[in-house]
Order: structure tokens, then C-alpha cells, then sequence
């Protein structure tokens, strides 16, 4: 650009020739020839002709830069009229010509022996060909010709066209200046195709002076085939302008602007650009598409954005899994607890529906879809259930709750599950748990033989099954699973357990159909199925009722007296076979014999040994609820027996045997003699790591408002560090069951601290004077909150007259409740009624009377469980 | 139940049972039970949820976790780019002429 002239009194031609030769060293080419025109113009001396001279050769040269050959070859002809004098610029003569086209096509010696003296001129003329076609000369046909394949050859590999890209180079002789494309472009092909080595094969051979060498190291670099640091020139530039080729790119562009959109929570922003992302590119990139739909439908349910969800759906097109986008609408409902429960089941019904009929998975897919389907809503319904079965009582669940509809409706559920998939393990399992939580084991034994011919290597169906029948009396039946067991997991405890269940089971049935034989046959294949820890002269009292069943009398006795001869005093041989007697329907004669010498020997002095083998042989009937006739005449004379147990030399076995009997002994009457034993075994077998287990249990019974959560965590601290080094470790349930507590207790302990319970009490709460209640204080002397106030005895109480006895609430009471009801009227020194009285009466509170009124634990050598536990573990 | 079985294998949600097989013999093959047995029961984990079909049903039908985030469609698409051929004039622009 030419600068205006601001100062005066300098000679005009000293400067413009000065000015002249800084704008042409500046490349300002047009404003020096402009000024170098007007100097030699004004003084034609040598300096200023010289200086005309490169300017216009280099005016030349930037106009054929420029593509402007026309104008390029003018100024050539301007330079040529002027005559050239400068050297340099004679030198640059030959090279401007053929640039510029004005060499003839070669006679012999002529144009050719150009070509072959500056065949670098040749190079860069086919180089400046393949990227401005314009600016060579039209003169120059063969580089057109070639540069124009070298071209559709780049234009068919865009394409992906690789085949014709190769015919196009195919015509190209070896020593053109072309030869180098032609590598470049095989090269590129490979590139695209990931073929590494024949990219390199290729690239390895391109002249490193040439462009096509740069754009081969640029792509290296960038796909990351090649370090940076090792190319052999700086590619910054070329990799830039990759990334802003890249981030130009729409489809990048817009994604960028809506993952910023996302990460900052501007839903609506987002919406707006996904929609139109979703109207320009809904053909191109519709997988791209549906990622982003899945992960916004997916966010807007789990935030329960209904707004959000509606204007999702108006936008973006519905997931191939989800055609009408019932399933999310399901999801979304679910998340909300005001969606009435119909709505949730016609919006899952409906997409039961829509798997079927489309054919977004394969058929054996859709099936199974289905079922999961159906399994979801009947666990929705089963959890109905128990929220209703939690809000009402027992005794009048099934006249105001609708829990016995919702369980008869997931039943129906979970049917249609089983028929759409019926390899869906989880929903036999969770059918036959639906129907033992309703105590109908029969219907559960059919889920589960339908889950064997589905999933015949089941082993806790087989199990399950097992046990069911053996405690069925039907041992028979029960052979098949406790094989099946056996063969699955031989060295399992439950299998080893059910094993020796079912095979005694068979002795006793064998011995009632009078199959003596095969009895016998059974008795002596006892032994390989014997639990660690089981009495062997049990077997002998075994081998004694088989025979009193086959009427060998001094068989049977010979048995009997190896029994008794195992044993310190022959009492529990007594109560054993009195219990067999029952057991085996042996004569009367023999069972009261039996049953008369247990009684005359329980008046012995108090043994040890004696008291920890009647616990023994009695804790797996009680755990597991299997009665026979006299069972609980043993049961209360043996808990008589340990009542009268003072002062006993306690050995370590009975008297586990004797604490686990009696925590699970239901007998709230023996609540302090459990409490009493319970100290001696902590006392004297201090590496027992049952005893302070135990303890603690006992003492989480008082509930979360009275026990001492940091000394009772420290016992089961205790229990699990001795159970480490423990002769009788504790069993892995129980171990589980420690941990639990200590969490459980964790949670107390926070709690208790809390202000609810130890912090400062804020008087300013329900109970202020000047609260709503105000309106039932005047004078009304039944007002229903005197609950709340201090006042001792209120002879005029509303609940004085309780209808209810003793044996109507045992009766309306579920008996977990029961069980810390009467332990709590036991410690009272009242009845039932009479506690029920207090409580209502608000003499106290229900914080007083009951604790952890749940289930007894499991443990024992049997390492069995309540019934009702049992079925909860088969499932 | 790992969160995302997707991301321990590092496979996408439509990769096929034979992809995620392959993939998870390269992990265990980094990861041997006896010299990283976390890192392989993690992977070992994620393989038995994703090649067991009613779990992996299950997890494509209902569960509200996204298998993607918008950083990894973006790395996808990034990566799609890169591997797209580049139109003729970019291609040219890279050799600065």
C-alpha cells in the first residue's frame, strides 16, 4: 500500500528509489514497481533501470502466483521490451517463461533441453498443477493431462472409490513428475484402509523436499501412526488445520454445543439444538441420534422431569426397543409414588404389546422381553402387598387390606411371565416365594419341579424339594432331589445335612411299612451320611427301634444297652427312644416304658452331659417345627430339668447344646435362666465365641431405645475375633448375621445421638400449650391426648374396660409379638391382659415393651433353622 | 450388580456376544487372577452380566444408566472423523502451498 508522504523538503527521487527497494524487499511488489516506474521515468540511471528490472520480474512471478497469467505474462512482455540488464534477474528469465508458458513445445535442443536443464522447474510446475490447475499455461498439456488424474485420482479415494483412484495413476510413466502423486495416492488409499504397511510402503518412497511428503507426515502424525517429535518438519500447522477442519464439521459443532448444554442443566438450550440436530441429520447419523436419546430419555426419567420428558418425546424419535415410548412412560411412573397403580400396569401392558408386534429384537429375545416385562409388574405388585400388609394388623388384614388382591394378581403376573420365558430362573423362584409367605407349600413344590425341567441342575430347588418331603414324611419322594444334591455339591453342608435327614427318614419309613430288611439296609448305610459332631449311639437307639418294630425284643435291647453304655446316665437314651416309639408307632407298653423310666430318671441330680444331650437330640425338632406325639411333654420337662441345673460343673459341649435349646425354646418362662447360662459360658469358656454372640442378641432384644449399642457392638466385635481361633467356629450364617448387628447397631448408635433421642428437647414442639390441641384441654377430662401428659393413674380413662383374655390376645397377637409381650408382663409380674391395659392406657409405651421381636436366630450343630426361616433360605 | 459392565470391558452397548467374548480374553490375558485378582474379578463380573442374555435383556430394557455421556459420543464421533477421508482440498491445504 502506498504511504501518503507527510514530511516535505526531501529530494522526491532519492526517496521513491529508497522507498522503492524497501517495499519490493518487503514484497509489497506492486507499490515498489509503481515507484521504481516513476524513478527510472524521472533519472534512467543504471540503478533505477536495474531496479524497474526485479520489479517487474517479481511482478511477474506474483501475478502467476495469483493464477492471473494474463496479466503475469504483460508484465513479462513489459520487462522484455525493457531489456534486461540485472543479472539476477537474466537468471530468473528461464524459470518466468516456463511458468508463465511462454516456451514453445520443444524442437530438438530447444524447449526440451529447457526441461532437462531445470527439471526441478519441471517438479515444481506438476507440484503447483495438482493444487492450482489455473495456473500452469495452457501450453503445458501433458502436466494437465497428468495433473488432472493425479486430481480424479485424489477425488475418487474421497470418495472411497480406491479402484478407479488406482486406473487413474495406472498411465502415469515412472519418471514423470508425477511418479510422486502417484506413491502419495496409493499411499492414501492404504492409510484409509488401516493398511500400515502398505501406507508406509507407499509414503516411505515420497521425495521429503516435495508437498506430498508433508501431507503424508501430517496424516501420520495425526492418526497418531508417528510421533511428532519425529516428523521430519514441524506439523503444527497442518495438524490445526485438521482440528479446525474437524470442528468445523456441523455434525461436531453442534454436539459440542450440547454437551455444554448439558453439563450446565440448560434442558431447555439442549432440547432446542437436539431438535434441530434431530432435522438436519436424521438421515445421516440416526445411530448417533439414538445414543443421544437414550441418554437424555434416561436422564429425564431418573430426575422424574415430566415437563422435560413430554418435549423429549415431540423431538427425538423413539428407541428401536421402545416404539411408542411406553416403556419409558412406565419407568417415568414408577419413579413418581402418585401414579395410581392401574396407569402403571396399562403402560407396561401396553409395552408387553409393542414387543410383540415390532421387531426390534430377534423372536427368542422378545419372548424373554416379555417375561421380564410381566416379572416386573408382579414385583410391583408383590411389593403392594407388603406396604398394605404393613399398614393393618394380622387379625384384619384380609377384611381391609387389598394385599391378598395385589398377591393374587402377581401371582397371574408371574404365571404369564413363566409362559412368555420359561427360562426366567428368577420368576420361579420369586412365584414360589409369593407362595410361601402365604404358607401354601404345595403350590410352591409345583413351581419348583416346573423350575427343574427348566433348570434340572437347580441345587437349591433340589434342596429345597428335599427337605419339603423329608419333613413331609415322605423320604421316598425326597431320595431323587437329595441325590441330585449330592451329585451337584457333594461336600456341601446343606447337602450333607439333607443327606442324613433322608436317610434316617427312609430307616423310620422302611421300619413303619415293617420293610425290616431294607430298614436294616438303611441303618447300615447310615454311617457314610453322618454330619461331623452326631452321636453314634444314636444309631444304636436307631438300630433298637427298628427291631422293637420288628418285634426282636433282645435284638432291640442288646442295641439299647450298647446305647446306654455310651452314655454317663441312660436318661436322654430314654427320652430318645420314647420319642421313637412315637415315632415308629411301636407298642404302647414299650412307649410308656420308656416314657416312665425318662420321668423317674429327670429326678436324678442334675448331670451335664445329660442336660446337653436332651438339648441335643431336641433342637433340630423345635428349630424346624417337625412334631411327633410327646414332643412337647419333652420339651417342658427338659426345660423343668435345666431349671433345677445350679451349680453345674458345665462342660463346653452341653452346654452349647443347652443355650442354643434354649434361645430357640419360645419360653419367655425361661428367659433368665437362658440370661443366667449365658453369663456362666461367657465366665467359663471365655474363647467360646458363641456366648458373647448370644449376649448380644439378647441384648439387641430390647430394642433400639434401651440397649446399650456401644457395649453390645463390642460383643459381636468379640465374637468375630474369637471366632477366628474358635474350636467351634461360628457358622457363616451366624457370622453374617454378627455383622449385620454390628451395622445395625452402628445405626442406633448415630441415632441415639441424634436430638430425638439425647439432644437438647425443643419445648417449642407438638406438645406447646399453644398448639392446635388447645381446643381439647378445657375441661375434657377423656381427652384422647392425656396420653402424652405425666398424669400417674386416670381412673376415668376411656380404654379401662378391655374385652379381651389372655388367650384372646395369644390368639389375635402374631407370636413374634407375643413373645416380648409376655416377657414383658412376665418381668412385670402381670398378665397379659393387664400389660395390654397398661400399654393402652399409656402407663407405657410401646418403646418399653417391644424390641427386636423378630425371629430366633439360627445356629446349632444341625446348623438349622426355624421353619419358617428355612423357607425364607429355600427360596 | 457392577454399575456399567459396559465400561469395566470397555465395549459399546451394541457390541456383539462374540465381541464381548474377545474382549474379555484380552482383559484376562492383562489381568491374570493370580497377579491382579481385584481387576480380574471385576472383569470376570462384568462378563458373566453381559453374556448371560436375560441379564443383559434385563439391563438394555430397564435400567435408567446411561451406557453413553455426551464426552464419549463425542469421542466417538471424534473418532469416526478421524477415521472419515478428508476431503481433496483439506487434504491439499495440509502441504501449506
Amino acid at each position: 500500500m502506498s504511504k501518503k508522504r507527510k514530511h516535505g523538503g526531501v529530494k522526491q527521487g532519492f526517496d521513491l528509489f529508497e522507498r522503492a527497494q524497501r517495499e519490493l524487499a518487503k514484497g509489497n511488489v506492486k507499490d515498489a514497481l509503481k515507484d521504481a516506474k516513476v524513478c527510472f521515468r524521472e533519472d534512467s540511471r543504471p540503478e533505477h533501470r536495474q531496479l524497474l528490472e526485479r520489479a517487474y520480474a517479481a511482478r511477474a512471478e506474483q501475478l502467476q502466483k495469483a493464477g492471473l497469467n494474463d496479466q503475469a505474462r504483460a508484465a513479462f512482455s513489459e520487462l522484455t521490451e525493457l531489456g534486461i540488464t540485472a543479472p539476477d534477474v537474466q537468471a530468473k528469465l528461464p524459470r518466468l517463461r516456463i511458468l508463465l508458458g511462454l516456451l514453445e513445445s520443444a524442437p530438438a535442443g530447444g524447449a526440451a533441453s529447457v526441461w532437462d536443464r531445470n527439471p526441478e522447474l519441471l517438479i515444481e510446475l506438476a507440484d503447483q498443477a495438482v493444487f492450482h490447475p489455473q495456473r500452469v499455461p495452457p501450453a503445458y498439456a501433458e502436466i494437465h493431462r497428468e495433473c488432472q488424474r493425479v486430481r480424479a485420482a485424489l477425488e475418487a479415494v474421497e470418495r472411497g472409490d480406491d479402484a478407479t483412484a488406482a486406473e487413474q495413476l495406472n498411465d502415469i510413466p515412472r519418471r514423470s513428475p508425477y511418479a510422486d502423486w502417484r506413491l502419495f495416492v496409493r499411499g492414501l488409499s492404504a492409510f484409509y484402509a488401516s493398511d500400515a504397511d502398505r501406507a508406509h510402503a507407499n509414503w516411505d518412497r515420497l521425495d521429503p523436499k516435495r508437498p506430498a511428503f508433508r501431507i503424508a507426515q501430517t496424516l501420520l502424525v495425526h492418526s497418531g501412526q508417528l510421533a511428532a517429535e519425529s516428523a521430519a518438519f514441524s506439523v503444527a500447522n497442518g495438524l490445526r488445520r485438521l482440528d479446525y477442519a474437524q470442528d468445523s464439521d456441523p455434525v461436531w459443532s453442534q454436539l459440542k454445543a450440547m454437551g455444554e448444554h448439558f453439563q450446565a442443566g440448560r434442558w431447555s438450550n439442549l432440547l432446542h439444538a437436539f431438535r434441530s440436530f434431530c432435522q438436519r441429520f436424521a438421515a445421516t447419523h440416526a445411530a448417533l441420534i439414538e445414543r443421544i436419546t437414550d441418554m437424555l430419555w434416561k436422564r429425564v426419567v431418573r430426575e422424574y422431569s415430566e415437563e422435560g420428558f413430554e418435549r423429549l418425546i415431540r423431538i427425538a424419535p423413539a428407541p428401536r426397543l421402545d416404539p411408542r415410548w411406553n416403556r419409558a412412560r412406565a419407568l417415568l411412573a414408577e419413579e413418581s409414588s402418585h401414579t395410581p397403580f392401574d396407569t402403571l400396569e396399562a403402560l407396561w401392558k401396553a409395552y408387553a404389546e409393542d414387543l410383540r408386534q415390532s421387531s426390534c429384537l430377534p423372536e427368542d429375545e422378545r419372548a424373554i422381553a416379555a417375561g421380564l416385562v410381566y416379572q416386573r409388574m408382579a414385583r410391583a405388585k408383590v411389593e403392594a402387598a407388603h406396604r398394605e400388609e404393613a399398614r393393618y394388623p394380622a387379625y384384619c388384614r384380609d377384611d381391609y387390606s387389598d394385599a391378598p388382591g395385589f398377591r393374587n394378581d402377581a401371582e397371574q403376573y408371574y404365571r404369564q411371565s413363566i409362559r412368555h420365558a420359561p427360562r426366567l430362573h428368577s420368576a420361579y423362584v420369586e412365584l414360589a416365594t409369593l407362595h410361601l409367605e402365604q404358607e401354601d407349600e404345595s403350590e410352591a413344590v409345583q413351581v419348583y419341579q416346573a423350575l427343574l425341567k427348566q433348570f434340572p441342575d437347580d441345587y437349591a430347588a433340589h434342596v429345597w424339594l428335599a427337605n419339603h418331603f423329608v419333613e413331609d414324611d415322605k423320604p421316598d419322594k425326597a431320595e431323587r432331589h437329595a441325590l441330585e444334591a449330592q451329585r451337584l455339591k457333594p461336600r456341601d453342608d446343606l447337602t450333607v445335612a439333607l443327606m442324613w435327614s433322608q436317610r434316617l427318614a427312609m430307616v423310620r419309613m422302611c421300619a413303619k411299612q415293617r420293610k425290616f430288611t431294607l430298614a436294616r439296609q438303611e441303618w447300615e448305610a447310615l454311617p457314610q451320611h453322618m454330619p461331623a459332631g452326631t452321636e453314634t449311639y444314636w444309631l444304636d437307639l436307631l438300630r433298637a427301634a427298628i427291631e422293637y418294630k420288628a418285634k426282636n425284643r433282645d435284638e432291640a435291647e442288646k442295641w439299647l444297652a450298647a446305647g446306654e453304655a455310651k452314655l454317663k446316665e441312660p436318661t436322654p437314651a430314654w427320652m430318645i427312644m420314647h420319642a421313637h416309639a412315637a415315632r415308629f408307632g411301636l407298642d404302647r407298653e414299650i412307649k410308656n416304658q420308656f416314657g416312665n423310666r425318662f420321668k423317674a430318671a429327670l429326678a436324678n441330680p442334675c448331670c451335664s452331659e445329660t442336660a446337653g444331650q436332651l438339648t441335643k437330640f431336641l433342637y433340630p425338632f423345635v428349630v424346624r417345627q417337625i412334631k411327633y406325639v410327646g414332643l412337647a411333654t419333652h420339651q417342658r420337662l427338659t426345660l423343668e430339668y435345666l431349671g433345677r441345673c445350679h451349680d453345674l460343673r458345665w462342660q463346653g459341649d452341653a452346654l452349647r447344646h443347652v443355650v442354643n435349646f434354649l434361645f430357640v425354646a419360645d419360653s419367655w418362662r425361661h428367659l433368665a435362666l437362658r440370661d443366667r447360662l449365658l453369663a456362666e459360658g461367657c465366665k467359663h469358656f471365655p474363647e467360646d465365641p458363641l456366648y458373647p454372640f448370644l449376649t448380644g442378641r439378647v441384648a439387641m432384644g430390647r430394642g433400639p431405645y434401651q440397649v446399650d449399642a456401644q457395649a453390645v457392638r463390642k460383643l459381636f466385635e468379640q465374637a468375630l475375633k474369637l471366632n477366628e481361633r474358635a474350636a467351634h467356629p461360628l457358622s457363616d450364617e451366624l457370622i453374617k448375621l454378627a455383622k449385620k448387628a454390628i451395622s445395625t447397631l452402628d445405626e442406633t448408635i448415630e441415632m441415639q445421638r441424634s436430638s430425638f433421642f439425647g439432644g437438647p428437647y425443643d419445648e417449642e414442639d407438638e406438645f406447646d400449650e399453644e398448639d392446635e390441641y388447645d381446643e381439647f384441654e378445657d375441661g375434657d377430662e377423656d381427652d384422647e391426648y392425656e396420653y402424652f401428659e405425666d398424669d400417674g393413674d386416670d381412673d376415668e380413662d376411656e380404654f379401662d374396660n378391655v374385652p379381651l383374655s389372655d388367650a384372646q390376645i395369644e390368639r389375635i397377637v402374631p407370636s413374634f409379638l407375643l413373645t416380648a409381650l409376655k416377657r414383658a408382663a412376665a418381668e412385670r409380674g402381670v398378665s397379659l391382659q393387664e400389660l395390654m391395659l397398661q400399654l393402652l392406657n399409656g402407663k407405657l409405651l410401646p418403646a418399653d415393651v417391644l424390641g427386636d421381636a423378630g425371629p430366633p436366630p439360627p445356629f446349632g450343630p444341625f446348623g438349622g433353622e426355624s421353619r419358617r426361616k428355612k423357607k425364607s433360605s429355600r427360596r | 450388580m457392577i454399575i456399567n459392565p459396559y465400561e469395566v470391558l470397555g465395549v459399546g452397548p451394541e457390541a456383539s456376544a462374540d465381541e464381548i467374548r474377545q474382549r474379555y480374553l484380552t482383559l484376562v490375558r492383562q489381568f491374570p487372577p493370580e497377579r491382579e485378582p481385584q481387576r480380574f474379578a471385576q472383569v470376570r463380573a462384568a462378563y458373566d452380566q453381559l453374556r448371560d442374555p436375560i441379564v443383559s435383556l434385563e439391563r438394555r430394557l430397564f435400567n435408567l444408566t446411561a451406557t453413553d455421556t455426551f464426552d464419549t459420543v463425542q469421542a466417538t464421533e471424534r473418532q469416526r472423523q478421524r477415521g472419515r477421508r478428508l476431503p481433496t482440498p483439506v487434504l491439499l491445504s495440509l502441504a501449506e502451498i
